[in-house]
């Protein structure tokens, strides 16, 4: 019986999926010492699309909150995520920049990195990256990202494992199953081929419960010699997030295997993250219904709201079936791209602009058109010719024609964003100067968040907050209940 | 591909498996006429423990909410459920009142019945049944209760299907699937087997949700050839419940299936019971995550609330996990009985007793002295020998063993029981005399069910429910709360 690794995802995955980024540091600090001394060997915490969100919507310094979180959590490494040719935007970022995000994030104290290339091509600039994080003593993980078409194939996976394994900069590989699309038959499949093609380095891995299948999927991993597996606390696990760490461990117990995990400790931590999602009006997860239909689309959890409120903001909010389904054709379409940034997004406002104005590929974003001319490297298969020729025949198809992706030196980068440090260029890159301004007038970042301390006063806030009415009044029983404005 | 046949359990396995039988007929008869025009193939609606639950709980006379609910669905086949040697309670009925039972909800419009002998046993009291049931033309199903233990093979499933099947009065046979432990894997072995003895009749599958594998286990089901398959509206669905009709449609149509639903209908039937639930403060059903442990402890999603009530009871809530594993052992000591009434019951007050009074079978209820005894048809396995010698060692147990089950006559009922007819005969016998007395003092069913129409007042109505201080106010914004009693 197997002696299992646990890596926490609450902090980046959970939140990521079920918060949309939205944990400021002070919701997680409060807990972070539990977490430190629960066994996980990594903790997942940073992502650029949350500093991002720390900036625009918290106006909150995220290397201030990295701080805070790496400083209380001594005894764990902090994990750090990126794909290997962007941060943020849809489009390339410059080598220099990415090679400086990881150097700063080094120099703040994360300790481990994945990174990952949706179409598992760009090897040269993965293994430039493992050796900027490796020369900082950090681990890389590079990651398999699981995608189902017919190129998607157990030979694939096991040749682009036999590729991102080759750098002795990488440590780890990861399956990675964003869309929890992965059964326990394709994981059985699957696995031993990128285990025989890792050059014997350790395979994690991550699925999320978006059929209910990841436990089950875990469970084959673990038999299929896997031993380091990802997982959320209760509240920020499930539906799109990851499997729960409480179930998992009791799963691994009943198939006999161990961990390290000190689980009196499991359960402060998913209460406060609870009364945080209670407070702050975020979603707890819930497992959901097996949906043949999310392996057709595969469509991530967490962009199907996304998709929702675009299509509502067309007044259009009942035809979501309808750009699910146009979302698999496109991203046939485009050579099957995974469906994981820039990817998803793309694929997703391709099918919503098809849908919404009629007309198919009417309008196409220019990454789209980037993308045809091989900026993220070539697709996986063949674009649909039909398809390629609307590109070809769009107005700007010929300023990306033949081009490469701008690569700036970082001295150019320096001189465009001014005289800041490496921190603050970073910030610029990601997120507008006005934003940035509001954050730093905003002061220091909370080392909490303030929960309410019950549940009927929640209730009352909760009332506070639906009401709209001016006056309303409730009588019965000898009780009488009065809301006025 | 198949055409998919549905058989909707809403109003009964739904509701008893989240509502505990508390659905009164006019929470259900403002939309039966949709179901009733849905297309499904049966409608099951009939257990008596819902008889008994009407009565008690309610003050409300069943066989008047029977005839309002089978008048509003014309067009459907309703269906009731019994156990072949019981009607209420967990002890053993006299044949001719189980056999009236039947007779009776064929007068008032039943026409297809699961009949079930959880040990597989007593075929001959099913055929018995079934033969009742064919003189009024009704349709009969026999079922094979699933259950997971070394004696209950392929093999035994396969040798009882001939057994029930040999039978011109038994129509369809059922696997039934009570604790939501049959996997796909399990369902490829074991169908085929089943199939291969049914004599050429239908075979139904009814998969409880428990664990989240039921919508995959209906799959490999109908690409074995079974084509008719138990389902609920939403709300009344999933986790201890059944699949969802609308996700499990879905899944068909991707696999290319057909039915012959009307879709159009599920959403307003859907609609109504998330309301009724509401506001009666009823559960919904939502998913669990997937749990190992329910495959050893094989306990119902449904009891699992009532052997928490129970530990409550004692002060012993947090010993729950405990109990679940005496589950186990106190089942593997009885001879692996299939988890379903009665058997789930006298396992769980057993398992319950042995952790709450700190040694094992001190106490032994009488009807584990009847099952010993072979009241209920011999153990699938035999009894553990110091078990049942613990049992036989029972002070109530050398009495119990002088006296097997009585069968007085009808008539000999009659006298006993009063009543003017033979509905209220059936009534009197489940239910003590002061609870019918109130009933027909409470005067006709009601047809509806009063509602919240508003989010709002339904947070308003909960909050009256939650606070129960005298006085409370609060302040905030310009707006102010405050609740007197």
């Amino acid at each position: 019986m197997a002696r299992i690794e646990i890596i926490d995802q609450t902090l980046r995955d959970g939140n990521q999926s079920l918060w949309g980024m939205r944990m400021q540091a002070g919701m997680a600090l409060p807990v972070c010492d539990l977490i430190d001394r629960t066994g996980y060997s990594v903790v997942d915490f940073v992502g650029s699309s949350m500093f991002e969100v720390m900036v625009r919507h918290a106006r909150e310094n995220p290397w201030e909150g990295l701080d805070l979180v790496v400083q209380s959590l001594p005894r764990v490494r902090v994990r750090a995520g990126m794909r290997c040719h962007g941060i943020i935007t849809m489009s390339v970022t410059p080598d220099d920049l990415m090679d400086l995000w990881v150097q700063r994030l080094c120099e703040h104290g994360v300790r481990s990195f994945w990174i990952h290339d949706p179409l598992h091509v760009n090897v040269d600039k993965l293994h430039r990256l493992a050796r900027v994080a490796n020369g900082h003593g950090a681990e890389v993980v590079l990651a398999l990202m699981y995608s189902v078409s017919p190129v998607h194939t157990e030979a694939f996976y096991a040749d682009a494992a036999r590729r991102l394994s080759a750098s002795p900069h990488v440590d780890r590989l990861i399956l990675y199953d964003m869309g929890g699309i992965m059964t326990p038959e394709r994981a059985r499949a699957i696995i031993p081929g990128v285990v025989a093609a890792s050059n014997g380095k350790p395979v994690e891995v991550h699925s999320h419960n978006v059929t209910g299948l990841a436990p089950l999927v875990y469970l084959e991993a673990v038999n299929a010699g896997l031993s380091i597996l990802h997982t959320c606390s209760r509240p920020l696990a499930n539906g799109s997030s990851l499997p729960s760490i409480d179930m998992t461990l009791r799963n691994l117990r009943l198939h006999g295997h161990t961990t390290g995990i000190d689980e009196s400790l499991l359960a402060p931590v998913a209460e406060h993250f609870e009364r945080v999602a209670r407070a702050a009006g975020f979603p707890t997860g819930v497992p959901v219904e097996y949906d043949a239909w999310m392996v057709e689309h595969q469509v991530p959890g967490g962009m199907t709201g996304t998709l929702k409120n675009q299509l509502a903001q067309h007044g259009m909010g009942e035809r979501l079936d309808e750009v699910l389904m146009e979302t698999a054709r496109v991203r046939r379409e485009l050579g099957y791209p995974a469906m994981a940034t820039p990817f998803s997004q793309l694929v997703g406002v391709l099918a919503v602009m098809n849908v919404v104005t009629g007309r198919r590929y009417g309008s196409i974003p220019d990454e789209v058109i980037q993308y045809a001319y091989g900026w993220y490297g070539p697709p996986v298969a063949p674009l649909d010719p039909e398809v390629m020729d609307r590109i070809d025949s769009h107005p700007r198809a010929r300023d990306f024609r033949g081009t490469r992706p701008p690569n700036p030196t970082l001295a150019e980068i320096r001189r465009q964003y001014g005289n800041v440090d490496d921190d603050e260029l970073i910030l610029r890159f990601l997120v507008a100067e006005d934003h940035i301004e509001a954050m730093k007038r905003a002061g220091p970042v909370r080392r909490d968040y303030p929960a309410l301390g019950s549940s009927e006063l929640q209730r009352v806030h909760d009332m506070m907050s639906a009401s709209t009415a001016r006056y309303l009044e409730v009588a019965a029983d000898g009780l009488r209940l009065e809301l006025r404005r | 591909m198949a055409h998919v046949r549905i058989i909707d359990q809403t109003m009964r396995d739904g509701q008893q498996s989240l509502w505990g039988m508390q659905m009164r007929a006019g929470m259900a008869l403002p939309v039966t006429p949709l179901i009733d025009r849905t297309g499904y193939d049966v409608v099951d609606l009939v257990g008596s423990s819902m008889f008994e639950i009407m009565v008690r709980n309610f003050a409300e006379d069943p066989w008047q909410g029977l005839d309002l609910i089978v008048q509003s669905m014309p067009r459907s086949r309703l269906r009731a459920g019994l156990r072949n040697t019981g009607l209420i309670s967990m002890s053993v009925a006299p044949r001719c009142l189980v056999d009236l039972w039947v007779e009776t909800l064929c007068a008032h419009g039943v026409r297809s019945f699961w009949i079930y002998d959880v040990l597989h046993w007593n075929v001959d009291k099913t055929h018995r049944i079934a033969r009742v049931a064919k003189r009024w033309e009704a349709e009969v199903v026999a079922a094979l209760m699933y259950t997971l233990s070394p004696v209950h093979t392929d093999e035994f499933y396969a040798a009882k299907a001939a057994l029930l099947a040999a039978s011109p009065d038994v129509d369809r046979l059922i696997i039934y699937d009570t604790a939501g432990v049959l996997t796909p894997a399990r369902a490829r072995t074991l169908i085929p087997a089943v199939q291969a003895n049914c004599n050429g009749k239908t075979l139904e599958i009814h998969s409880h949700n428990v664990i989240g594998i039921a919508p995959l286990t209906y799959l490999e089901a109908i690409s074995l050839g079974v084509d008719v398959i138990h389902t609920c509206s939403r709300p009344l669905a999933n986790g201890p419940s059944l699949p969802s009709v609308e996700t499990t449609l879905r899944n068909l149509k991707l696999a290319g299936h057909t039915h012959d639903l009307d879709t159009s209908l599920l959403g307003p039937v859907a609609d109504h019971f998330e309301q009724v639930g509401r506001s009666a403060g009823f559960a919904i059903g939502s998913m669990n995550e997937y749990d190992q442990w329910v495959f050893e402890h094989q306990v119902p999603g449904g009891m699992t609330g009532t052997l928490k009530n129970q530990l409550a009871q004692h002060g012993m809530a947090h010993r729950l996990d405990e109990v679940l594993r005496e589950v186990a052992a106190v089942r593997c000591d009885l001879g692996y009985p299939g988890m379903a009434t009665p058997f789930s019951q006298l396992v769980g007050v057993l398992a319950v007793m042995n952790v709450v009074n700190g040694e094992r079978y001190r106490t032994i209820p009488d009807e584990v002295i009847q099952y010993a005894c072979g009241w209920y048809g011999q153990p699938v396995a035999p009894i553990q020998a110091d078990v049942l010698d613990r049992i036989m060692a029972a002070p109530r147990a050398a009495e119990i063993a002088a006296s097997p089950p009585p069968e007085p006559s009808l008539e000999e009922l009659r006298q006993r029981f009063g009543g003017a007819s033979d509905e209220e005969l059936l009534l009197r016998y489940m239910i003590a005399e002061p609870f019918i007395q109130k009933m027909k003092a409470a005067g006709p069913v009601p047809r509806d069910h009063p509602l919240m129409s508003s989010p709002a007042l339904e947070q308003a109505r909960a909050l009256m429910d939650a606070g129960t201080a005298r006085h409370l106010e609060v302040r905030a914004a310009g707006l102010s709360i405050t609740l007197s009693r």
